[in-house]
């Protein structure tokens, strides 16, 4: 089992490196992004016709109204409630704001939520049988597959999370006050399999 | 149990709040037999044994509430639909 859950403060959160089952590979990589600039979007009443006409002429994308990711190369769009997405791009917030607001003018509310959230990319061949002890949805790829994405709880704790690719890797969006006690729930739901903790990286 | 919620899918019920009988509906308070209407609004329920239509709040996910249709003889769920414009004005 991971012995610095014993010693580490509870405010703190994990630190890289090593944590759990310490031999072989990781069975779980939790990869830290610093640089995502993320965003809310909620349709002002009756507008999101107008909202999806719009996310299609700025930017590309076929936005769905449903809890999938809608995407391109340099934005996605994850559906959280009906008429509301978190957006997400590797950008400064500012930056992303003023696409945003340039895109749906007052036919949304668009809060940057850049701070806000601890963004954190999970993979590796035990990432499965991990969430499986966090994550109350179903996650067998006949369920839940690349570009679905739910808003629930892990542990009590409200976060919204996506499927990226089938390899599995998933990425997680955790309120930043919960952040601590998620990784310290993380790191206990993959102590058998070995979790690698990365540092912060690039969005 | 689990709840069809109709943006979620299929979730836990402990995502949700439980209200109660989607059916009452606020009387009008300006009409002549206001305070008995409001008697029966706030304190009188059926408790069938059988389908009923009742409200939950998917506090956990979508943040909507819903209506679903559901049996309290096997808890056998028929289905859900959001509550706004249908079941509750103030539910939404
Ligand atoms: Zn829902």
């Amino acid at each position: 089992m991971s012995e610095i859950l014993s010693d580490l403060p509870v405010t703190d959160l994990l630190p890289p490196g090593r944590h759990g089952r310490a031999d072989g590979a990781p069975g779980v990589i939790a990869h830290p992004l610093s640089r995502l600039a993320v965003a809310t979007l909620v349709a002002c009443k009756g507008a999101v016709p107008r909202i999806t006409e719009a996310a299609l002429a700025a930017f590309g994308v076929a936005l769905a109204d449903a809890p999938k990711v809608s995407f391109t190369a340099d934005i996605a769009f994850i559906g959280t409630g009906p008429g509301r997405w978190l957006v997400t791009a590797s950008q400064a917030p500012e930056a992303l704001m003023a696409r945003l607001t340039d895109a749906f003018g007052d036919g949304a509310a668009l809060t940057d939520q850049s701070d806000a959230n601890l963004m954190l990319d999970l993979y590796g061949p035990a990432v499965g049988e991990t969430l499986a002890k966090l994550v109350p949805v179903d996650l067998d790829p006949s369920v839940f597959r690349p570009g679905d994405a739910a808003a629930t709880l892990v542990a009590l704790m409200p976060l919204t999370f996506w499927q990226l690719n089938d390899s599995p890797a998933y990425r997680f969006a955790i309120p930043r006050s919960f952040a601590p006690a998620f990784l310290r729930a993380l790191a206990s739901a993959a102590a058998s399999a070995g979790l690698e903790m990365a540092g912060p990286a690039r969005g | 149990m689990r709840l069809p919620c109709p943006y979620c899918g299929v979730r836990d019920a402990h995502e949700f709040s439980y209200l109660g009988d989607a059916a009452p509906r606020r009387p009008d308070p300006a009409a002549p037999d206001a305070a008995d209407a409001f008697h029966d609004y706030v304190y009188l329920r059926d408790n069938p044994a059988g389908a009923i239509r009742e409200l939950w709040y998917h506090g956990a996910g979508c943040r909507r509430w819903i209506v679903v249709d559901r049996d309290t003889r096997t808890h056998a769920i028929a289905g859900a639909t959001f509550a706004s414009g249908s079941a509750s004005g103030d539910a939404s």
